[in-house]
């Protein structure tokens, strides 16, 4: 399997007649295309999209990230399309219950090497079922506070989950892992969320609240974290967690389902109050939504300590209006103590990319888009060290990569047996095997 | 070879946080430069003359990799290309992690064209 990329890093008029050029010279008939737009790009991109569904007659999965980079240097603005020589099979989740619907794909998984999943980790809806959602939180706030009765936060995150306005990370992994072959996850979540985003499309037909399985053939997932090794027991982890990141405080938390419900006895909204972060409320949060965006990164967050495997996941802690707090991962896994973590900046950005893999592969690396926020112009020593290091990549910067692959590394993101996930500082390779030499 | 050069610079001042770019010579002379019409930034540029200078040298002579000042709603910047050449880049001191990263990318194409074609 092999892919040639084209990537125009501009968005200006010349785009279309760049990619119509480049589509035109291909040696070879493409079977499958990723397509990334740069999330400034969003609002921009109706007329590339009208081009490419024109001309583009084999299957297409196309979303939008960061920032992406080639072998020549990182883009944060343009479009790039990276075109396979070999069909990738894709599923998507139908309307009903998304876990029986994750269960089906996983039976159609077996037979492959490897497989992505692309889905809206979390989804901002319209306006409309925005306040819905707001008016759902003060309902089941009220009750909550009045009762203490985490019953309430639970019936809160049953309707989210019906709803999929979240699609928890570990709930996704733990299904498809039964298939028995490597997952990888790209769970997107824009920087900056507007309303009805995150905007992916199959075939250039928004997908909305649903997942799609991407079927590999010559094909291998590999994961990594840029943290040190996980502990062996609760404390070692915690301690490892003190070490590695700057701690702030051990907290109590009240949780149920995906909902953080109380962090100290208070709510988050007010304990996010003392990080001082600048406080949102209802009107400003819509406003940013429809406007500029609201932004989805954080210096703070929530080390969690997974009780079956001591690895440790973090929620980035954002203002909100909110007061029943929203997790991207399902939080009954994980201890009710957490500690209040700050950013890390004391790795090398490089870190992200270091695998132990063959120069001569094809790869493409879904690196943590956070790295961008952490370490801005910084994060070019990605670059560098894959261009003194490896040959034949290709660069995705995007939400929280998640695997589940049988690594046996002792990674902080092991939060669940061989399910790898954090709120920040992960990767997953993509790395594309020579078909004539399996 | 200047219009390449200059060619690059017109890429990044198309961002709306960039409000211009320039190339110093080691000796404070600029030989390309791409602003924006904005004649607070005239005012700012003529004032900064000397302190680039000032800059150009610290970062020559003691190696930097880049240094920066800010200066009320404009964050200076500079960058070295080789050793001979600095770039200076102007923005809004909001500006997101996109400006470092496209400004880092040109810089690339900038030492590409000088040591290929200088």
């Amino acid at each position: 399997m092999n892919f040639k990329a084209v990537v125009y890093p501009r968005i200006d008029d010349k785009c279309v007649k760049y990619l119509s050029e480049k589509l035109n010279k291909l040696d070879f008939d493409p079977k499958f295309s990723f397509i990334f737009f740069s999330t400034n790009f969003y609002g921009k991109h109706n007329n590339v999209l009208k081009f490419l569904k024109d001309v583009i007659d084999f299957d297409s999965v196309c979303f939008f990230v960061e920032a992406f980079g080639d072998e020549k240097a990182i883009y944060s603005s343009g479009i790039s399309l990276l075109l396979f020589d070999e069909r990738v099979d894709i599923f998507k989740t139908g309307d009903g219950i998304l876990e029986k619907e994750l269960e089906k794909i996983a039976e159609r998984l077996r037979g492959y090497d490897c497989a992505l999943a692309v889905y809206p980790l979390l989804y901002f809806p319209s306006k409309i079922e925005l306040l819905k959602g707001l008016a759902r939180d003060k309902l089941y706030t009220t009750l909550y506070q009045a009762t203490k009765r985490l019953i309430f936060a639970r019936i809160h995150s049953e309707w989210l989950l019906r709803n999929r306005v979240v699609i928890p990370i570990n709930r996704v992994l733990k299904i498809l892992s039964k298939a028995g072959i490597p997952v990888g996850s790209v769970n997107i979540v824009p920087m900056e969320a507007k309303e009805n985003t995150p905007l992916i499309l199959h075939n250039f037909e928004p997908i909305g609240r649903n997942v799609l399985v991407l079927g590999f053939k010559n094909a291998d997932i590999h994961f990594k974290d840029v943290f040190m090794k996980k502990g062996k027991s609760y404390e070692e982890t915690l301690n490892v967690i003190k070490k590695q990141f700057a701690a702030k405080d051990f907290v109590n938390v009240k949780k149920a389902g995906v909902i953080l419900a109380e962090i100290d006895g208070t709510s988050v909204k007010n304990y996010v109050k003392r990080l001082r972060l600048k406080e949102i409320e209802k009107g400003n949060f819509i406003e940013k939504l429809e406007k500029e965006g609201f932004k989805t990164v954080t210096p703070y967050g929530l080390a969690f300590i997974n009780k079956e495997t001591f690895g440790s996941a973090s929620l980035g802690l954002l203002s909100t209006p909110l007061n029943l707090y929203i997790s991207f991962f399902d939080l009954e896994e994980f201890f009710g103590e957490a500690l209040v973590v700050g950013e890390v900046l004391a790795f090398d950005p490089a870190d992200f990319v270091k695998f132990d893999v063959s120069p001569e592969r094809k790869k493409i690396f879904f690196v943590d888009h956070s790295a961008l926020f952490e370490y801005r112009g910084e994060v070019y020593r990605i670059y560098e060290w894959l261009s003194e290091n490896q040959k034949n990549f290709f660069l995705v910067f995007t939400s929280c990569p998640s695997a589940f692959v049988k690594s046996g590394e002792n990674f902080l993101s092991e939060n669940g047996r061989n399910i790898y996930y954090n709120g920040s500082g992960t990767t997953i390779l993509l790395e594309l095997r020579d078909s004539e030499k399996r | 070879m200047i219009w390449r050069l200059k060619e690059v610079l017109r890429t990044i001042s198309e961002d709306p946080s960039i409000e211009g770019v320039i190339i110093y010579r080691v000796d404070g002379v600029p030989i390309a430069s791409n602003l924006k019409e904005n004649r607070k930034i005239l005012e700012h540029l003529y004032v900064l003359e000397n302190q680039i200078k000032t800059l150009l040298s610290y970062i020559f002579n003691q190696n930097l990799d880049d240094t920066s000042i800010k200066i009320k709603e404009l964050k200076v910047k500079l960058y070295p290309i080789t050793k001979t050449l600095v770039l200076v880049a102007l923005s809004n001191p909001s500006a997101d992690f996109r400006v470092e990263l496209e400004i880092k990318r040109i810089i690339n194409e900038l030492r590409e064209i000088l040591l290929n074609e200088f």
